[in-house]
């Protein structure tokens, strides 16, 4: 038995995938394991609103589904309230639910309303209070108008927000979102995370896992984050606890243009600076390729020398924007070094 | 470029249908339970064989190869028939969209679709003939090699061609596998698949004739087990090729027309 | 059954009726009197035309004066019910994970015997229909019900669906690890078709297949629907009741550690959404 004062708890929690191929259909047989956790530990209290963190094929995704019983761990233990999620799958379904991003987990012949309340029965929701139940979450998501068309009739935001009233059907004590706003408009996606934010945890008290690629999504919501990089949890802790662990205690953010390697390992050796990361911007001069520096530096005095030292290297300084570090610098630290 | 989409078609359904020696198996042993099927159906009547008219000749065929090798070949339409399910499959997989966003040529990509079944047909025509006739002693009579690979090649083309039509007009259509299965009773009973087509009352007939399984089971159980020669089989080997011709044609101009039209009604991707 | 999982039963049979009469309304319809319809058709002129109205003399001891059209009526709507009962059933979870439903419906807290049996009670329902469809059809074809014995009739139907559920419980395992969509699924429903009497009495099949047939719960089922409507031995019938009921029980049980296994089995190798 867990610990029952954590909402959600992981104890060495390893998966590994292992997949084997044939060739040739009757040539032999190679055996390949992905090692998709690696001796995870961490832990979310009652209330909180947990990042998970971390690349594409990080194991994001296979924590949030060892965690809601759809997927058993290799080795190590996971709790949801202090149950186990292994052997006491049923108990802990009742009290968890999952919201992931994408079109998936809806009957698209059925209409939203007749989503909700297929899911309501399975979740043995009292007959008398689904009715109303299906109807405010419809309403909470603004779908009350579209609760009876088919679902493959809706946009892909409306599936979304269809979805999230499918995790909240139960009232479920722990709520999994797995990527939830992954693809949608940015002022559709400002509404989820406000919803999120106010409603569920503030207004609810309910306990979330949120997993994202979006750094700004996380730094927007969470209480605390953990990264995980290929399989391994790197850091876990308050976002201003973590930013503090970097290297130094400032970042700016350069952009330029005519930059080259030699320009780079150059600065890496310039004393004032604790670290560089580069990274495609998304937009271009008519001209040239424009890279974007994260450049660690210990005070913001240091600035000019940097820059004057880009210039002599033949860069052209676009711009400069000086700041405390991001979680997205976090996340570059700990995922590329 | 088009005959690159075709190779590529047929490669990616050939690595999508047989991907397990099971499958392989099952291939098999699925015309054979069926065609047992049709073989039990004869046991009320302590039938040994079956008496087969065409062109005023009489031909004796033994019942286990009458019903087994018309299995064979009914099992193979059918493939053709459900052969739109592929897309219906891409439709449920989300990758149709994908296909069609695509410049490939339509026509290589239903063709390639078509043609990998020439995998499937090549297995059944050795697996099971060779097994069948084996182990469980179908007498076969083979007088003219010719007609034989005639009528197993026309038939091939001929149901490869429908089997191209229905394909485009089920890849934008989300009852297509309705319909298809809806076809399959019908062509066994109007094909001569269950009974020798002398024994279908007259004003049936012309719904005969527009089935190529028809023919195609008329020349080939008559190359087969009746020791038919080229010249007696010369009118279903015409027809069938024929048929190839036309289905080809419909095949080329029912793609872009219902493509066009699936886009008007946003149809495209609702499965 | 626990409140709970007859709910989910109600609910779960509740929206897969919606979404099969949704999606195939009319036309579906159609297509239940249009298949037996043929059937039938082909089997009348096989015995009035290739074979003019006689039949062998072993075939007239196995069944008595019923006569040939009215035996192969009830063995096609007996076809048509058993098949769309199990191939529904033994392909579901095939179908959740297809259409990514999979894990939102595994992860909720429901008995998964109840969420099956209440797919299975959809199937029966839509069976029933072409079951009486297939009789309708049939009286076309000279059907007649020489003597009606309801009770055997609806013992030996709702034994049959008993035993079905089971077998649709293990073919959903068949289905889901070989990922062969429904080829081997379907591979074994035509076993039991070809060899439960469908089209022929057990009696006049060769010997390796009447051994076949024995292990089949189907052979059984079919002899008590033949027996509650034709009254061919009907003094076997209970003994055959007692078989099916066994066969049954085997089944259900067997099927229902299958779908405990197959969970298991898909949680472990990650399988959930591997389609």
């Amino acid at each position: 038995m867990g610990n029952a004062n954590f909402a959600v708890e992981a104890r060495q929690l390893s998966r590994d995938y292992v997949s084997s191929k044939r060739s040739y259909l009757i040539g032999k047989k190679t055996i390949t394991v992905i090692k998709a956790l690696d001796c995870i530990d961490f832990e979310i209290k009652d209330g909180e609103l947990f990042g998970l963190l971390g690349p594409n094929g990080a194991g994001k995704t296979t924590t949030v589904k060892i965690l809601c019983t759809l997927l058993e761990p290799t080795s190590g233990h996971a709790f949801v309230k202090g149950y186990d999620v292994v052997k006491d799958a049923a108990k802990v379904r009742k009290i968890v639910n999952m919201v992931a991003g994408g079109e998936r987990m809806l009957y698209y012949r059925l209409t939203g309303r007749e989503n909700l309340e297929y899911f309501a029965e399975l979740y043995d929701v009292p007959k008398k209070e689904i009715a109303s139940r299906v109807n405010s979450l419809l309403e909470l998501v603004g779908l009350s108008e579209r609760a009876d068309d088919e679902v493959e009739k809706y946009s892909k935001g409306m599936k979304q927000r269809l979805q999230i009233c499918r995790g909240l059907i139960n009232d479920p004590e722990v709520l999994y979102l797995d990527e939830p706003t992954l693809g949608l408009d940015v002022n559709i996606a400002k509404d989820i995370r406000k919803f999120i934010r106010e409603k569920i945890v503030n207004e609810q008290g309910k306990t979330v896992l949120l997993t994202t690629h979006y750094m700004y999504e996380a730094e927007e919501l969470c209480d605390r984050v953990g990264f995980l990089n290929k399989g391994k949890l790197v850091a876990v802790g308050r976002s201003e606890e973590l930013k503090r662990k970097m290297p130094s205690g400032f970042s700016m953010e350069v952009l330029v243009t005519r930059l080259t390697k030699e320009a780079i390992e150059g600065l890496r050796l310039l004393e004032p600076v604790k670290n560089v990361l580069t990274t495609a911007y998304e937009g271009e001069t008519e001209d040239e390729k424009i890279d974007r520096l994260i450049i660690n530096v210990d005070s913001e005095r240091t600035a000019p020398e940097v820059l004057n030292y880009l210039s002599s290297m033949g860069c052209r300084v676009i711009s400069v924007n000086i700041r405390g570090p991001t979680l997205e610098d976090l996340f570059m630290f700990y995922t590329e070094g | 470029m088009f005959w690159r989409i075709v190779a590529a078609e047929i490669k990616k359904n050939i690595k999508q249908f047989f991907f397990s020696v099971r499958t392989l198996f099952w291939t098999l042993a699925l015309p054979l339970g069926n065609g047992l099927y049709l073989y039990f159906l004869y046991l009320p009547f302590a039938a040994g064989s079956v008496l087969l008219e065409f062109n005023a000749s009489w031909y004796t065929l033994d019942l286990v190869g009458f019903t087994l090798i018309g299995q064979l070949l009914y099992t193979f339409f059918t493939m053709m028939l459900l052969s739109g399910n592929t897309f219906a499959r891409e439709r449920e997989q989300g990758t149709l969209e994908s296909l069609l966003l695509s410049p490939a040529n339509r026509v290589a990509v239903i063709l390639g679709g078509a043609l990998a079944s020439a995998f499937n047909y090549l297995w059944f025509l050795l697996g099971i003939l060779l097994s069948w006739v084996a182990f469980l002693g179908v007498k076969i009579i083979i007088n003219d090699f010719l007609a034989l690979f005639a009528s197993i090649v026309l038939s091939y083309l001929s149901m490869v061609t429908l089997g191209m039509c229905l394909a485009a007009f089920f890849v934008h259509s989300r009852r297509g596998i309705m319909y298809a299965t809806m076809l399959q009773e019908p062509v066994m009973f109007f094909s001569g698949l269950v009974f020798p087509l002398q024994a279908m009352p007259r004003a049936l007939l012309s719904f005969s004739y527009v089935i190529p399984l028809t023919f195609g089971l008329l020349s080939f159980r008559l190359s087969l087990l009746g020791g038919a020669f080229l010249a007696d089989v010369a009118v279903p080997l015409v027809v069938l090729a024929l048929m190839t011709l036309i289905f080809l044609g419909l095949a080329a101009w029912l793609i872009g027309y219902v493509e066009r039209n699936a886009k008007k009604k946003a149809t495209l991707t609702q499965f | 059954m626990a409140p709970h999982s007859l709910r989910v039963l109600a609910a779960t049979a509740k929206v897969n009726l919606i979404m099969t009469w949704r999606f195939f309304s009319w036309s579906g319809f159609a297509l239940r009197f249009w298949a037996p319809l043929l059937t039938l058709s082909a089997a009348w002129v096989l015995y009035n035309q290739i074979f003019l109205g006689t039949t062998s003399p072993e075939f007239g001891t196995a069944v008595g004066a019923s006569g040939y059209l009215s035996f192969i009526v009830i063995g096609n709507a007996f076809y048509v019910f058993v098949f769309a009962a199990a191939f529904v059933v033994g392909r579901v979870m095939f179908w959740e994970r297809a259409s990514g439903t999979i894990e939102a419906t595994f992860m909720a807290p429901m008995n998964r015997l109840a969420y099956m049996a209440g797919v299975m009670t959809a199937a029966g329902i839509n069976s029933t229909i072409d079951l009486i469809a297939v009789f309708l059809i049939g009286l076309l074809f000279g059907f007649q019900v020489t003597s009606f014995n309801v009770a055997l009739f609806v013992a030996g139907l709702l034994l049959t669906t008993f035993a079905l559920f089971g077998i649709g419980l293990m073919t959903n395992a068949i289905t889901l690890s070989f990922r062969d969509r429904t080829n081997t699924a379907n591979s074994l429903m035509l076993v039991f078709l070809v060899f439960s009497g469908i089209v022929c009495p057990v009696e006049l099949m060769p010997s390796w297949a009447q051994m076949i047939s024995k292990a089949l719960p189907l052979t059984y089922g079919i002899r008590v629907i033949r027996a509650s409507l034709l009254g061919i031995r009907v003094q076997d019938a209970f003994f055959d009741l007692a078989v099916l009921a066994l066969l049954g029980v085997i089944f259900l049980s067997v099927g229902a550690v299958t779908l405990r296994l197959i969970e298991r089995n898909l949680k472990r190798k990650a399988l959930f959404t591997v389609f």
